[in-house]
């Protein structure tokens, strides 16, 4: 008995050995920069001096008092759920079109899926120039909307720019699991009388349990961190009304030179993300397990 | 037993031969740049960095790789956007560069102890105050300046004919008739891009520089404010509360905050609108987008008295004080404070030029800029404080906010204080 414990062990051992390569990996790359994070956002490090003081939790309590921090955790938390809805809510029903046997469909679904192979910056100069007042393309055609002078508006604008951008790239996620459903199940609740709209409800929208799962976790953590297209489009403005997490701590960290507080801005940041994901990971895989 | 220790072996040799990878490639590079040192004689490497692109320099650059052969210059450049943090990262670590361009965070550089005093230095001498003042901590200089920038307004002579206006203003109050006059002629009277912070925020403290700054008492202001002994608030009030009539009487409006400075621009010259506030580096593109436009240059006009330029020297070179090659930055600074270094540069560059007994044409379309500078009237005030960057652009998205409709000017004020209150915490006492 214990000799096969053994073997057992040097039998697991060998497999994690070549694990060890991934984990240095992990342990320079991710590990090691969010242990210093925590480190420096103890302290008053401006960046330049090496030396710096142990500030305890001062950094964090300053948090608090930080408005324009705190405006850009409420628009960045605007943005990731208005986004993560309304991506998938038009997602689900695109991927069922584009799977519809169209004649058309491989050229809708390329379509479809260019935006998100753009880069945001790409796409966040075009779409200034079609938003912008007087000389854009809406307010030609007489729709007079200041989509990014507007502080009311601006987040909307991103919005709508983020979801044109990546509702193609979900839709792709949707289509491949749609194409995994087996006509049988359609073809059962044909025979029990159900519509099209029933067989949606009842067939298709439980068996893309497993893409909603990967695409709301990814599009949340995604919507979270959102960064480029603010630069390129708002550079957090007017004032600060479209500022959001990401930005606030480029501007604390490189351009104020608090590179303390800006590590402890980080440190919330992947707090405030990791609770979130956890959250709705717990949720959509009991959700999953249900429909199994 | 042998299988297990066989493949922790290999995986052990396959990580180190990656790991050897990366070194082999460093010392590849060693070699070469030690080939090459050996082949091209004693020549001294001296690395520069900066922001601005090298062709903007390269007539002074060629010059200077011709006159000191014995130093070989390794330039390297960085995008703005990207250049403190690398900056940043590369002198704490001390690999940085030995000459690098430096503007408004010089004083936090050399608070950290980073670049070199040049007071004593011959070359310093040759520079009039007002494009050294910019690079001082505490009394010392730690900066050469390059050219300076010019900003002021920008005006379509043929619609200020059409207008009926023969003079260009000096005071803000002419200066909010004319916008009624042109825009009585039909003519959008002024653009701006306001989506970005910065067009505002020199505008509105450019009635500062005019009312406040041109008085000798108020020389020292900078320096107090930097130290928390002086406010924006409760000094600057009545300057802005005078620029916000061209707010209050509509002529700055809120889609413009929905406009980048480029279609600003463009809306100048297209000829939709009659005035844009720019400076010196848009004469060229103004040209390019449209040749026929016929156009002049102003200071931005004053509440009362003579109006004042927007402006200062917008770079300077200064020296790693850890650098090897102090002696071969040295020399390349008392090139670049030659009348021919400079003038080989401004040629691309731009701007006007610091070094004492040397004027150097603007372009023609801005002579309206001419007298204040001869006389003096050019200032940003900025370029004295502590934290600069992140006080102005405090400053400027506060007025966003106000053009917005959202904001009071003294909460702009306020606001500015508060945030010179945190940049003086992060200064080393």
């Amino acid at each position: 008995m214990k000799k096969l414990t053994l073997r057992q062990v040097k039998q697991e051992l060998k497999y994690e050995a070549f694990l060890i390569p991934a984990l240095v990996g992990l342990a320079l790359f991710f590990i090691w920069p969010i242990a210093s994070s925590i480190y420096y956002s103890l302290t008053d490090w401006n960046g330049l001096n090496p030396e710096s003081h142990f500030v305890g939790l001062k950094n964090y309590i300053k948090l608090f008092q930080d408005s324009d921090l705190m405006d850009s955790v409420k628009h960045t938390l605007l943005y990731a759920i208005l986004m993560t809805l309304i991506q998938n809510i038009f997602a689900v029903p695109l991927a069922v079109a584009l799977d519809a046997n169209l004649r058309t469909k491989n050229v809708l679904r390329l379509i479809f899926f260019a935006p998100a192979v753009l880069s945001p910056l790409v796409v966040g100069f075009l779409w200034s120039y079609l938003m912008s007042p007087n000389t854009g393309l809406f307010w030609s055609l007489g729709l007079h909307i200041n989509f990014l002078g507007n502080p009311q508006i601006v987040m909307y604008s991103l919005i709508f720019v983020s979801v044109w951008q990546y509702t193609g790239w979900a839709a792709v996620i949707y289509l491949a699991n749609l194409q995994g459903i087996s006509q049988d199940y359609y073809e059962a609740a044909k025979i029990d009388g159900a519509g099209r709209w029933k067989q949606f409800l009842h067939v298709t929208l439980p068996l893309l349990a497993p893409s909603i799962t990967i695409n709301v976790i990814n599009s949340m953590v995604g919507s979270l961190k959102i960064f480029d297209i603010v630069m390129a489009m708002t550079q957090g403005g007017p004032g600060s009304s479209s500022e959001t997490i990401t930005t606030i701590l480029i501007k604390r960290s490189f351009t104020e030179y608090r590179y303390g507080y800006g590590s402890a801005i980080a440190v919330m940041f992947l707090a405030i993300t990791a609770v979130i994901s956890l959250v709705l990971l717990k949720y959509l895989h009991h959700r999953e397990e249900k429909v199994v | 037993m042998k299988k297990v220790f066989l493949s922790a072996i290999t995986v052990v040799i396959g990580s180190a031969m990656l790991l050897s990878g990366c070194g082999d490639a460093k010392n590849d590079d060693a070699k070469v740049s030690n080939d090459s040192k050996a082949s091209n004689g004693k020549q001294q490497e001296l690395k520069l960095m900066i922001w601005d692109k090298e062709e903007q320099i390269k007539g002074a650059l060629d010059l200077f790789k011709e006159k000191h052969p014995e130093i070989k210059l390794d330039i390297s450049f960085t995008d703005n956007k990207q250049y403190d943090n690398i900056l940043n990262t590369k002198l704490a670590s001390g690999s940085g560069p030995d000459v690098f361009e430096v503007g408004a965070q010089i004083r936090n550089l050399a608070a950290a102890n980073f670049t070199l005093d040049l007071s004593d230095e011959p070359f310093i001498s040759k520079y009039q105050e007002s494009g050294l003042s910019s690079f001082s901590y505490k009394g010392k200089y730690y900066g050469v300046p390059w050219m300076s920038w010019v900003e002021g307004i920008f005006y379509n002579k043929t619609a200020f004919e059409k207008a009926g206006i023969t003079q260009v203003p000096t005071t803000w109050d002419e200066f909010l008739q004319d916008h009624a006059k042109l825009k009585q002629s039909g003519i959008k009277p002024q653009t701006m891009g306001a989506k970005s912070w910065e067009p505002m925020m020199k505008q509105s403290l450019d009635l500062v520089n005019a009312g406040f700054f041109s008085a000798p008492a108020n020389k020292d202001w900078n320096a107090k404010f930097s130290d928390k002994e002086a406010n924006m608030s409760g000094t600057f009030d009545k300057y802005l509360e005078k620029w916000s009539e061209i707010v209050k009487q509509g002529y700055l409006t809120p889609d413009m905050l929905g406009m980048d400075p480029d279609q600003a621009l463009d809306e100048f010259a297209t000829g939709k609108a009659a005035m844009w506030e720019s400076g010196n580096w848009s004469v060229n593109t103004i040209k390019q987008k449209n040749p026929d436009l016929d156009f002049g240059f102003f200071p931005i006009p004053a509440i009362e008295g003579k109006p004042w330029l927007m402006g200062g020297p917008g770079a300077a070179w200064a020296i790693n004080k850890n650098s090897k090659a102090i002696d071969a930055a040295k020399t390349f600074l008392e090139f670049w404070s030659t009348p021919e270094a400079q003038l080989a540069a401004q040629k691309t560059y731009g701007g006007g030029i610091f070094l004492k007994d040397v004027t150097a044409p603007l372009d023609p379309a801005m002579d309206g800029a001419k007298e204040a500078l001869a006389e003096g009237r050019i200032f940003a005030p900025w370029n004295e404080w502590f934290g600069a960057q992140a006080i102005i652009l405090e400053y400027g998205k506060g007025m966003q906010n106000y053009l917005a409709g959202g904001g009071s000017l003294s909460d702009v004020l306020k606001n500015a204080d508060k945030k010179r209150n945190e940049m003086f915490e992060t200064a080393p006492k």
